[in-house]
């Protein structure tokens, strides 16, 4: 028998979940929003989550990003377990390593566009001078040169969530965590953050999870999962857990 | 841009939600600091009360108050000169100047100003235990250094040599206000009198009045051989030594009171002015800190959102705690510095008009208002940062 404190560990794996549950607790009795849950996420890798609405999917991207914790089973990311990682250090981990792109863009409204991008390159200890030109080029990137120095109001909300791509791509994480980044967005819109999103992870080899609604976007995905009743329904091969690991 | 640039921008963002926040602080600061400088003027004039008033025992007719002295009303109690020759005859030790004043507010060219009658020192040589030397019996003797603990040299007057009784000197401001010049007349009670010198000013209640000689004074206003107040110049040695009971034993029918005693009122005052404003540093303590809490806990409320985009950021709780302690101490600043601002602005108009003294802004104070400010908006933001910093980072997470 494996002894149970050590981190699972496949091969290129980025991430890796064994047995992960998360039951919320509620005035209604428990809540199971995820159960047995076992997942490789390996390195650079596009993996795009699909799954009815209340399936989990929002809960597995929580538990990826170290945003809350699992209530059984264990989490790794590389050789580390998140599950005994203090508070302070999760969010270390979250500044240096993580992105994040919500539906909802999150973007802090009196701040420009750059000011945002720049803000997250400060806390990830990204140097003073370093920091106006990172974010002006990944500004670039996502083609919002003429609109740095606009507030998120001023800004539409497909740029808006350009700007939001840029911050979570300017600190070069290892991972992006998306929770249907285009689900405010119409049709057209949504492509081009696709298009922006599948372009970073090619050319800066950023892992990235996608939750998402749409199959279109699903499909955009190297890698699939898809839940169901807080399960793993159907995952890529990929994505599967060794056997050995997972006993 | 960093998370003190956050604040600074947060600060802007939202500038009349802070200053709103601010306000109790900002007035509280004020009340204090306007409290604090004009006690501390109201100190100094104390002290220099003392010094001006050279003697320091002052005998006054029997049930007069010290307020009766000051304000000198015209039918104000007197008291016969004679006691001057009997404190003299009594040969008491340590009883070096005798000056016998009659002090009366009355109508002086068109001016209500107060008059002292004095004997000038020619006069008094002629009397050879009297020594006086001074407009108010100033000092110069053996004992006078001991006896002035107050005594600052700089404001000791020049004695008054020679004053007909025809004619008057007026103090620096009366001269203001009666639009004379040495050489000219002043009219009192229907006599013209010469203006003999128009006094240099010395920033005392002297500035406000006019002396004639004591004579003249004791016949425009049918006091003959009264006087309203006999100055003595004591020995400090001496009046610890139980001069008062001497004295008092040979003016029975009088009241003695030490220069002390005097501007007791006024240092009780300024005791009782200092005591409020400590009491209002409390006030200022938990109003302010719960008027900027409550600024705070609604700016937390409003930014739950951000904050919990912050966290999502990886901002660590400790971050949380800075960016919002962070703004409470520049809040804090900003509101001590405003409260030292308005506190000596009022001080200085308000203390003006009440005290009549002129009240300087006190710089000093400034480092202990922002001190108050900062430490209440850090006390009152306490609670609010550390909910704040409870704030989840997923918060977002579930919205839609
Ligand atoms: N804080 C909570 N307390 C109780 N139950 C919760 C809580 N958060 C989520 N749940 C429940 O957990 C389940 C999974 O929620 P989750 O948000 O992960 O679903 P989802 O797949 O993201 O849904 P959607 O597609 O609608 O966003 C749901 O049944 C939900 O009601
Ligand atoms: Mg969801």
């Amino acid at each position: 028998m494996a002894a149970p404190s050590t981190a699972p560990r496949a091969e290129g794996a980025l991430m890796t979940l064994e047995g992960v549950g998360k039951q919320y607790t509620h005035a209604d009795g428990p809540v199971d929003a995820l159960a047995g849950v076992d997942l490789v996420l390996p390195e650079g890798a596009f993996v795009t989550v699909t799954g009815p609405s209340g399936s989990g999917k929002s809960t597995l991207l929580s538990l990826l990003g170290g945003l809350t914790r699992p209530t059984s089973g264990r989490i790794a990311f590389r050789d580390r377990s998140l599950d005994t990682l203090p508070e302070a250090d999760l969010a270390l981990h979250r500044r240096l390593r993580l992105g994040f792109v919500m539906q909802s863009f999150c973007l802090i409204p009196y701040l420009t566009a750059v000011e945002n991008v720049e803000l997250a390159l400060a806390l990830a200890a990204v140097d003073r001078k370093a920091r106006r030109e990172k974010a002006l080029a990944l500004l670039g990137q996502v083609d919002l040169s003429a609109r740095a120095n606009h507030l998120p109001r001023e800004l539409s909300m497909g740029q808006q969530q350009r700007v939001a791509l840029a911050r979570a791509f300017a600190k070069e994480p290892l991972l992006v965590l998306a929770d249907e980044p285009t689900g405010n967005l119409d049709p057209r819109l949504a492509r081009d953050i696709l298009d922006l999103l599948e372009r970073m992870n090619r050319e800066r080899q950023t892992a990235v999870v996608m939750v998402t609604h749409s199959p279109e976007a699903a499909a955009r995905g190297t890698l699939r999962v898809a839940l169901e009743g807080g399960r793993v329904a159907d995952a890529s091969p990929a994505l599967r857990l060794p056997a050995f690991a997972a006993r | 841009m960093n998370l003190l640039g956050l604040v600074r921008r947060e600060l802007s963002h939202r500038k009349g939600q802070a200053v709103s926040g601010l306000l109790a602080i900002v007035l509280g600061v004020a009340v204090i600091v306007a409290l604090r400088s004009v006690t501390r003027v109201s100190e100094i004039a104390v002290a220099t009360k003392l010094d001006n008033l050279g003697a320091n025992i002052l005998v006054l007719p029997q049930g007069t108050s010290v307020d009766d002295y000051r304000s000198a009303d015209i039918d104000a109690p007197t008291l016969p000169e004679a006691y001057v020759e009997r404190i003299v005859a009594s040969t008491l030790p340590g009883v070096d100047n005798l000056s016998p004043k009659l002090t009366r507010r009355m109508e002086v060219g068109g001016q209500k100003l107060v008059v002292t009658g004095i004997l000038p020192s020619n006069e008094l040589a002629s009397k050879p235990v009297w020594q006086l030397d001074g407009l108010s019996g100033g000092a110069g003797h053996t004992c006078s250094k001991d006896a002035g603990a107050y005594v600052n040299p700089r404001l000791k007057r020049k004695a008054v040599g020679s004053l007909a009784e025809t004619a008057c000197l007026v103090g620096a401001a009366a001269a203001a206000r009666l639009k004379v010049e040495k050489g000219g007349v002043v009219d009192l009670l229907g006599t013209p009198l010469k203006v003999e010198a128009v006094l240099p000013e010395t920033g005392t209640v002297d500035d406000d009045r006019v002396f004639v000689h004591l004579r003249a004074m004791q016949r425009l206003t049918s006091t003959k051989g009264q006087v309203s107040s006999i100055e003595i110049m004591g020995c400090c040695n001496a009046i610890t030594d139980g001069l008062l009971g001497k004295l008092r034993n040979v003016l029975p029918d009088t009241k003695i009171t030490t220069v002390q005693q005097i501007v007791a009122t006024q240092i009780e005052t300024n005791a009782l002015v200092k005591k409020v404003s400590f009491a209002f540093l409390w006030v200022v303590l938990v109003v302010g800190g719960l008027s900027i809490g409550n600024s705070i806990w609604a700016n937390v409320n409003q930014r739950r959102r951000e904050l919990g985009i912050l966290r999502l950021l990886g901002t660590p709780r400790g971050g949380i705690y800075g960016l919002l302690l962070g703004k409470a101490a520049i809040l804090g600043v900003l509101g001590g510095f405003l409260g030292w601002v308005t506190g000596t602005i009022a001080g200085s108009t308000l203390g003006a008009d009440i005290t009549g003294l002129e009240v300087r802004p006190v710089a000093s104070l400034l480092g202990t208002s922002l001190l108050v400010a900062v430490g209440t908006a850090l006390l009152g933001a306490f609670l609010p940062a550390h909910l704040a910093s409870r704030i989840e980072p997923q918060a977002d997470l579930g919205e839609t």
